[in-house]
């Protein structure tokens, strides 16, 4: 269909993918390898050093020690380029997804137009169910954090519009949001819970939880400036 | 003649035919005429069909023939490899050359002999080198469209033969030429372009081509001469002859069951919910899917060939109309069949299921029993959890959208199933009927065409055109203007054209309108089709086409959002190996070098207390070029650190020295007023507490010196952290402790306030605080009732007399003025009575002492020789410097002064040990650099400072000149103990002459040193300004110093 061009051409954009994830996995992969090789390494360093220790002078001490160091500091690169290679893997997924969402949007309001009104019987629509709205991650660097998509095809209903183009639309959130919760997904907030609805990132790179739901930290709009988690906020105070 | 679209793929060699009946070997019915085929016997050997002309002369083989190779073909044929019926008789088809060498099996009573090869042996004729055969016999070249419409296309049938006999006849009544057949297909041809590209003009655009069509009942592309796809030409049906029932193909066109029975109105399935696809009618006149009625164990096909009627919806059970599908989630519409997992109830329509592409698979097999072979057809069918794995994987290229979506949704899914499936029987005819030579090439074909639909369901999503119900097409044959006739007839020459042209174009219509309107020209039909489709199902494909892509893309969105989790997963999963590397490495080093991480937070520690960075660097030279000439050996942190991690301390002690090092320097270097004696003074308090708590979480800890590692077992943990306020309160009881000396009694306690204040704070802990804090008062006090005055020189003298007892007592003494100055500090401190300074020298040290004393013992009540290990291990030493220094026998009276001073500097120093590292080394060292910091100062270098003038009168001399190398040389000599060095420095540096002064000096040491000790323990005690209390002190000391000078 002519309207689902530039769809077809996301399909087209998104036909690498899977390749460059299997590339940055195996990426992952092999620094993975190198780095257990060199745990190995350094056990067998350890070990020696335990062994000879009470023979060696200072400075070879020093030398020996320094070898575990190396490899240690090697360790971290390794282990800094996979956490690299992950954000950078997200990232690229996550612009998928952006440019996925605003395709669709566009496609259901070109369809929208479309079936304005022409009149076509409806199979009923399904219930608009309420879900875990996806949510929009990492997106703006930070907070910045659009509205779900639950709401977009509600918004739609209230508008008006053919009431084909709501039973097809309907069909999003139900059948995306009703899928079920996967057991893996990571949780977040200090509720432990997984996403859902707006979320608020800390703006301490090193914070452990990284994601808030809006209700727990007892937000109801993006505040402005930087933001800090409850447990970021005291960790700062106790530094200072 | 119309023919059925064929696959042109050629079947991979080695591929298994999608039907068992594929026959491989024999001429296929499709290059037999009808009458050819009445002259054929076809004959079923090892499960190979072969046709055989009736003319075709057959040999007799006999059994010896029959190759091994031929045996085990037979017995591994796996389908229907019956016995053949016709015993010793044996056929070789040799009319079309095949090598086809069927058996006969014989009963079992001729005796087998092993045939005799026979050969000759030919002289070596080398056979000619064949001719290289090309890569392709034939290859077919589709021609490009514009060339197709220049050629004709048409070919006449015997209708239009009949016509145009008729036709032809009338001419010649009428005296024509008569028009040839192929006049009669030109034009036919060209009417059949006209109008094509009249209805294309109309503006219809094209859509799809079924180039790789597939069955819609099995869903399989694979196409057989023997079993081929066949297309309604109408609705564009596509199935394979087997799947359908249609064992040989019709001449002319073929349209499906329900084109041909039901064409005006859509059908409707009434087993599944879906519209569109493969219909056969039931036994009551409804309609079904003819997977439906395959896969519902309770339905049947009456007639197993043609596979109609279907029979027994009667027989379905209730239950099974009332499942819902999983898929499609309508409930009540058609009856639905359920996965086959054995605990696994999931229900789905069959249809629903074939478009979900789960599982589902279908295979013949052959059980074997009493009455004969019984066929039987397994299906197995699962719902997406439960697909075997590898069920996905055989996928076609290029599906259509839909696939993919679905394709990541069978990934998550993959989980090894049980082989748990539902058997259906369908008992077959025993295997005569190919014996018969009955029928003629149909007779192959008509058993088991059951079975023969597929092995197996690809899982590939319908088409969306066929999703949708084949409506019948309004019969519309586009009207061609007569211009264009004209232009068509142009190029031709007959008599009375125009009439024949209206003739032909009237009977072209008419067989046109016949036909549903479909073109007679096949591959103008495939376009037409799907250009008709689009427009009658304009509306109907376009919503469930969006939907479907709707729901594709929302498939898409949820498969990258899946993705995107578990990327998360893993960034989560990576940002914590790091931190485990890290954290690796941490414990690596503890392992490794546990002392000297000790030794590091220990230095940190330090190094946070001198916020200034007084101590962080080494003297810069260039600003006080003297330095090296008072300093022998400098120190700082950050050599303290160099040291440090290049493993050059071995013991604590090493480090405190350096530690002490860096202080006494500074105060030996600065005049006590300035900033950086004051800094070094507070240094060493602060640093005293640290090394202290270094000290005991090295003893505790263990460590092993000459590794730098753990001891290989923990010692045994000390009473510090053993503790029970049952000790202290029993310490607490003077009665308790009435068998120890005041002295051990002091130190007992000051150690349980130690330990008590490390205690978390609570209600306990401040009242024991409190009340060790009015004991250790109260042993002062106690301790300094003796008045001091008289014991002083009865102490020297017994000092002097070399007893080393003395020395402790002399200990004693300068312990007993301590408590003294307590009450003060804790009293009023203006109080100037006589309140010996060094009263805060005990509140420092002791608790130190009992320390460094006793490090490791338990804080058992010990005599009081016990306490002095450290000065013993002094002793030599000392005493050799003195020897060194007292060479002079003037010096001989002082030095029981100096083991006095020297002791007390060393108690004091062992004493005070981490807390006050610089006692009385500081006495002789302060006032030196009292005097070299005013040089320095003043740019002076012999000018003294104008208020200690007096005191420092001739003082000055001994400092100026000898002192200095003797000390660096006493420096270099005692590396181990810079304390007693410079404590006995500072003794040799008093020379005997300068005795009497020696006690003024000692005096002003002292004062010094008691100024910062009470510094200390003011800092101690709580950081009360100390300005003024040593200010207040310096006279007390000295005076009391000054009458032991006397005394002496």
């Amino acid at each position: 269909m002519a309207t689902a061009m530039y769809l077809e051409h996301y399909l087209d954009s998104i036909e690498n993918l899977p390749c460059e994830l299997q590339r940055n996995f195996q990426l992952m992969r092999e620094l993975d390898q190198r780095t257990e090789d060199k745990k190995a390494e350094i056990d067998i360093l350890a070990a020696e050093y335990i062994s000879t220790v009470k023979t060696l002078s200072p400075d070879q001490r020093v030398e020996h020690l320094q070898k575990i160091q190396s490899a240690y500091s090697k360790c971290k690169e390794y282990s800094d380029d996979k956490v690299q290679l992950a954000m950078q893997t997200y990232e690229m997924v996550d612009k998928h997804i952006r440019r996925l969402d605003a395709d669709l949007a566009r496609f259901e309001a070109d369809l929208k137009d479309k079936m304005e009104g022409s009149d076509f019987e409806s199979s009923g629509g399904r219930g608009l169910k309420k879900g875990r709205a996806q949510k929009e991650k990492r997106g703006s660097r930070g907070r910045g954090r659009r509205t779900s998509e639950e709401d977009t095809p509600k918004k739609k209903k209230h508008k008006g519009g053919s009431e084909f183009t709501d039973t097809i639309l309907s069909v999003h959130p139900s059948d995306v949001l009703d899928m079920p919760v996967d057991p893996n997904e990571p949780t977040y907030c200090l509720c432990h819970q997984v996403s859902y609805g707006e979320m608020i990132g800390c703006d301490n790179p090193d914070c452990p939880i990284e994601w808030f739901h809006f209700a727990c930290v007892d937000l109801t709009t993006k505040p402005k400036g930087k933001w800090f988690c409850p447990r970021c906020v005291q960790e700062r105070r106790k530094k200072k | 003649m119309r023919k059925p679209r064929r696959k042109s793929r050629q079947n991979a060699e080695g591929r298994r035919s999608p039907s068992p009946y594929s026959l491989k070997c024999s001429p296929t019915r499709e290059t037999l005429t009808y009458a050819q085929a009445q002259r054929i016997v076809e004959v079923d050997i090892d499960g190979r069909l072969h046709r055989i002309s009736i003319y075709d002369p057959l040999k007799i083989i006999t059994e010896d023939e029959l190759t091994a190779q031929d045996i085990t073909e037979c017995n591994s044929n796996k389908e229907n490899s019956e016995q053949p019926q016709f015993p010793g008789k044996s056929k070789k088809p040799s009319s079309k050359g095949k090598k086809k060498e069927s058996c006969s099996k014989h009963g079992s009573g001729t005796s087998f002999h092993l045939p005799q090869p026979s050969f000759r042996m030919v002289d070596s004729g080398s056979q000619p080198e064949a001719p290289p055969l090309p890569a392709a016999y034939y290859r077919y070249i589709e021609k490009p469209p514009e060339d197709l419409d220049a050629e004709v296309e048409y070919d006449m049938d015997e209708e239009d033969l009949a016509w145009l006999d008729m036709v032809n006849e009338k001419r010649r009544v009428d005296g024509h030429s008569v028009v040839s057949a192929d006049t009669f297909e030109l034009l036919v041809d060209r009417l059949e372009k006209e109008s094509y590209l009249e209805s294309r003009s109309s503006g219809a655009q094209q859509s799809l081509i079924d180039e790789d069509a597939f069955c819609c009942v099995c869903l399989d592309d694979e196409c057989h001469n023997s079993n081929v796809i066949l297309f309604c030409d109408i609705c564009n049906l596509a199935v394979h002859q087997e799947c359908y029932g249609v064992p040989y193909i019709p001449e002319g066109q073929w349209l499906c069951r329900c084109c041909l029975q039901s064409p005006s109105r859509p059908v409707d399935c009434v087993l599944c919910p879906n519209k569109g696809g493969a219909f056969k009618q039931t036994s009551d006149g409804h309609w079904a899917h003819v997977v439906c009625a395959i896969w519902i164990p309770e339905v049947c096909f009456a007639n197993t060939v043609f596979l109609e009627p279907i029979e027994g919806i009667d027989n379905i059970p209730p239950a099974r109309w009332k499942l819902t599908c999983y898929i499609c989630k309508q409930k009540g519409l058609g009856a639905a069949i359920q996965c086959h997992k054995v605990n696994c109830y999931t229900a789905f329509h069959v249809t629903c299921a074939q478009r979900a592409g789960l599982f589902m698979k279908i295979e013949p097999m052959r059980e074997t029993s009493l009455n004969g072979t019984i066929f039987t057809v397994r299906k197995t069918a699962y719902c997406e959890a439960h697909s075997p794995p590898g069920a996905a994987t055989t996928r076609r290229k290029g599906d259509s959208p839909g696939s993919l979506s679905e394709a990541g949704d069978e990934e998550g899914l993959k989980e090894g199933c049980g082989e748990e499936e539902e058997k259906e029987e369908v008992e077959e005819e025993e295997e005569d009927e190919g014996q018969g030579g009955v029928g003629g090439p149909l007779k192959g074909l008509p058993k088991k065409n059951k079975m023969a639909l597929k092995q197996k369901i690809k899982k590939e999503p319908e088409e969306v055109s066929r999703d949708t119900p084949s409506t019948v097409p309004m019969v519309t044959v586009p009207q061609i203007p007569s211009y264009r006739l004209n232009k068509i007839c142009s190029g031709l020459s007959f008599q009375r054209k125009n009439q024949f042209i209206q003739r032909l174009h009237n009977y072209w219509l008419l067989k046109r309108q016949a036909r549903n309107g479909v073109p007679l020209i096949r591959r103008l039909h495939s376009h037409l089709q799907s250009q008709r489709n689009a427009e009658q199902r304009e509306q109907d494909e376009k919503t469930s086409a969006v939907k479907e892509e709707l729901k594709y893309w929302q498939k898409l969105r949820h498969d990258l959002e899946r993705a995107r989790l578990l990327i998360e997963l893993i960034r989560k999963r990576e940002k914590l190996k790091r931190e485990q590397v890290k954290i690796q490495q941490a414990a690596m080093e503890l392992e490794l070098m546990p002392f000297n991480v000790l030794l590091r937070t220990t230095l940190d520690l330090l190094q946070e207390k001198d916020p200034a960075h007084i101590f962080a660097e080494p003297v810069n030279l260039s600003e006080v070029p003297d330095y090296l000439e008072f300093i022998s050996k400098p120190m700082d942190f950050s050599t303290m650190r160099r040291k440090l991690e290049s493993h050059l301390y071995r013991t604590l002690e090493e480090f405190e020295e350096d530690f002490n090092l860096i202080v006494t320097n500074c105060m030996k270097y600065n005049a006590k007023d300035t900033i950086f004696h004051r800094a070094a003074v507070r240094l060493r308090d602060l640093g005293g507490a640290i090394l202290r708590h270094a000290r005991r979480q090295a003893e505790n800890i263990g460590y092993d010196p000459e590794r730098g590692t753990h001891l290989p077992e923990s010692p045994k943990l000390e009473d510090f952290y053993r503790f029970s306020w049952e000790d202290v309160d029993n310490i607490l009881i003077p009665e308790n402790r009435a068998h120890l000396s005041p002295e051990v009694q002091l130190k007992e306690l000051l150690e349980k306030l130690d330990l008590v204040s490390a205690m978390r704070s609570s209600g306990a802990r401040t009242r024991r605080v409190r009340l060790l804090r009015r004991e250790i008062n109260a042993l002062r006090q106690k301790l300094a009732q003796p008045p001091p005055p008289p014991q002083p020189p009865s102490l020297n003298k017994t000092v002097s007399n070399g007893e080393l007892p003395a020395e402790a007592q002399g200990d004693v003494t300068v312990l007993e003025q301590a408590p003294q100055e307590e009450p003060e500090d804790d009293g009023d401190r203006d109080d100037s009575k006589l309140p010996p300074p060094p009263t805060l020298e005990p509140t420092g040290p002791a608790p130190s002492l009992s320390e460094q004393d006793s490090p490791p013992d338990p804080p058992t009540l010990k005599p009081i020789n016990d306490s002095k290990p450290p000065s013993r291990f002094l002793k030599p030493r000392k005493v050799e410097e003195d020897e060194l220094l007292e060479k002079s026998p003037l010096q001989i009276g002082s030095e029981p002064l100096q083991r006095l001073l020297s002791d007390n500097g060393i108690n004091r120093v062992s004493l005070m040990a981490p807390d006050v590292p610089a006692g009385t080394p500081l006495s002789g060292v302060g006032r030196r650099t009292s005097v070299l910091f005013k040089k320095a100062k003043n740019g002076v270098k012999l000018q003294r400072s104008p208020d200690r003038a007096l005191e420092n009168g001739e003082d000055h001399g001994a400092v100026g000149s000898p002192a200095s190398p003797a000390s660096i040389e006493d420096e270099q000599h005692s590396r181990k103990r810079p304390r007693s060095r410079s404590c006995s420095e500072s003794e040799g540096e008093r020379s005997p002459r300068q005795e009497e002064e020696t006690g003024v000096t000692n005096g002003f040491g002292k004062h010094t040193e008691s100024g910062s000790d009470s510094e200390c323990s003011l800092g101690l005690s709580g950081g009360l300004a100390f300005e003024a209390c040593s200010n207040h002190m310096e006279k007390n000391w000295s005076a009391c110093l000054l009458k032991n000078s006397i005394s002496v």
